[in-house]
């Protein structure tokens, strides 16, 4: 029986494409993330990931690169951040990247924030807006 | 240095909230090209919005964007109650006691605890204007009778240099 966990989610105007393969390397968060609903929104991938960690590869990364988000969105985001950081321990292996746009401190600074408050070190990756 | 503003009367959804934040950024990039953070400032708008979506009593609003010098003023308008009304104030009157350094560890505690649910971050939002260097954060709130108030929440901001709090 395949070990394979997916869950894919396509990008809308207001929430981000959802990418998690517990086969594949790199799992990914892309795009613009302003859901009225992010609570409901990001239960959904906390869940698939929290209930799947153990097949999750252990030289995995997971990719976040928001253009921007709402509060809701933030703080949604960070508990799904914390769930991966708090099992990082167990697999060392483990990366969490964040991608920002060149520029735009705003979410370079959301990241900084993330990593203050966890006391860890994210991947921090700059890109060139398309 | 351009002046240049936006307004938008009348129904909020997530779609309208995106269109806005993606015109409200070309608009800045092309009026303020020497802006910067440009997605900080539309953070702010976006920000308003959201609280509005959530409490609007009649789901409409008034959204108001007036670029004048280096200075953003942002202003959203929309009825509610009493209640919802009185939060977001007091919410706004906290924040604006803290200090910076206040500010930071407050907004921590908030991102670590589970004080959060569907009608919004308990004054997260509030916390992160201020963290992200807004000037200032005004609520106005007119009586309607019974009930019903008219909340009218505004945000200034620098565009050429927001001020980076933390």
């Amino acid at each position: 029986m395949s070990k394979s966990r997916t869950l894919h989610i396509e990008s809308s105007k207001s929430t981000p494409l959802v990418d998690i393969n517990t086969e594949k390397q790199i799992q990914l968060i892309d795009g613009v993330s302003i859901p009225s609903n992010a609570r409901g929104f990001y239960q959904d991938v906390q869940d698939m990931v929290e209930e799947n960690f153990q097949y999750f590869r252990p030289d995995t990364e997971f990719h976040f690169r928001l253009e921007y988000f709402n509060t809701a969105s933030s703080k949604a985001l960070f508990n799904l951040v914390k769930k991966i950081h708090d099992h990082m321990h167990q697999n060392s292996g483990w990366k969490i990247v964040w991608k920002y746009e060149e520029e735009e401190d705003f979410m370079h600074e959301s990241g900084i924030n993330f990593q203050e408050i966890l006391e860890t070190k994210f991947e921090m990756v700059k890109f060139s807006p398309a | 240095m351009k002046h240049h503003t936006m307004k938008y009367e009348g129904n909020i959804s997530d779609d309208l909230r995106s269109f806005l934040c993606t015109t409200l950024k070309q608009v800045t990039m092309d009026n303020v090209p020497a802006a910067k953070r440009v997605t900080r400032l539309v953070s702010f708008a976006l920000e308003l919005l959201d609280n509005a979506q959530r409490y609007s009593t009649n789901g409409t609003v008034e959204f108001d964007w007036q670029a004048q010098g280096t200075t953003l003023t942002i202003t959203v308008t929309n009825k509610s109650t009493q209640y919802n009304a009185k939060r977001l104030k007091q919410a706004i009157d906290h924040v604006r006691t803290l200090n910076h350094e206040q500010i930071a560890i407050e907004y921590k505690n908030k991102m670590l605890n589970n004080e959060f649910n569907e009608k919004g971050g308990a004054g997260l939002g509030i916390l992160q204007m201020a963290k992200q260097g807004a000037t200032d954060i005004q609520l106005e709130i007119t009586n309607l009778g019974d009930d019903d108030v008219m909340c009218s929440s505004t945000v200034i901001a620098e565009m050429i240099n927001v001020i980076k709090t933390n």
